[in-house]
């Protein structure tokens, strides 16, 4: 009886929108992973760490890798944002300047 | 430096330095082995803002408050782990004798560690001189200020460790790329 209540007065005390805003946000699967241009780190490495920590083959990695050195930044994933959050994690571990953005 | 599979043992590396390309890589080695153990409150602010990170650009982040604290405590754990692997290389080049040619032989995963714990250098070198682009190109005789010039001698000799590797990992992978890169 007393979690019914809290829980009521929860979902009450939240504005209709934020409400909707949140959910959107916890079924989205559109976060994207976005590789920054940075002048340390090796074209060699980051096409390196392309294929290690994104799977990518050889011939993407160093697409994406271009990417990145040409246009200032890659698009290299389309993830749910937990998956998205992971990958971010892991590409930053390598010392990439990696960040996610819905998408 | 060469870096080559260890014939019998797969997916291990071994690593070998001239007397003093090993003395060079040891200094680095031990230099963040220091650095590690830095509490990152007592960085620079720029030495700060790369060891706390950033999950999303501005826009985004307040979406990802919880997150962004949960990528702080990771990248804490990063240097802890990595401060474990330099400690340990550190002490066996001191084991095989300071001035002498060194060889270490890493299992992949060490092997990773090692080319991100270069790269930590490199990173950490161009956030403490101020190291961009224009830097990264310059001449070395053309810089006079001295530590300057020894970060980024110190940047371009850690690439030139890390690109070995790289190599020898792409060869590794793909027996096809010797063929296509002799002339």
């Amino acid at each position: 009886m007393d979690t019914e209540l809290v829980l009521t007065a929860g979902a009450e005390a939240l504005p209709g929108v934020e409400v909707e805003t949140k959910v959107e946000e916890a079924f989205a699967s559109g976060w994207g992973v976005i590789v920054w241009n940075d002048p340390i780190n090796l074209m060699s490495y980051v096409a390196h760490v392309f294929q290690v920590v994104l799977k990518m083959s050889r011939q993407q990695a160093h697409k994406h890798m271009l990417e990145v050195h040409e246009k200032g930044k890659s698009l290299v994933a389309m993830e749910p944002r937990e998956h998205a959050e992971h990958l971010v994690h892991r590409l930053q571990r390598y010392g990439l300047t990696a960040t996610m953005e819905p998408v | 430096m060469k870096c080559a599979p260890v014939p019998d043992k797969p997916d291990w590396w071994q690593l070998d330095w001239n007397d003093f390309e090993a003395q060079m890589v040891a200094g680095s080695f031990q230099r963040m082995a220091v650095h590690y153990q830095l509490q990152v409150d007592d960085l620079p602010p720029a030495l700060q803002a790369h060891w706390r990170g950033h999950l999303a650009e501005a826009k985004d982040a307040d979406a990802l408050k919880e997150e962004q604290h949960l990528l702080e405590g990771e990248r804490q754990a990063w240097r802890s782990e990595r401060l474990t692997l330099v400690e340990k290389w550190v002490a066996a080049y001191m084991k095989s004798g300071v001035g002498l040619a060194w060889s270490l032989q890493l299992d992949r995963e060490e092997l990773e560690g090692l080319l991100m714990v270069l790269n930590d250098r490199r990173l950490i070198l161009a956030l403490e001189q101020g190291i961009d682009e224009t830097l990264m190109e310059v001449d070395l005789d053309n810089v006079a200020e001295i530590p300057l010039r020894q970060a980024l001698w110190e940047v371009h000799v850690l690439a030139l460790f890390q690109e070995q590797c790289l190599a020898a990992l792409t060869l590794a992978e793909n027996p096809e790329t010797k063929k296509e890169d002799t002339p």
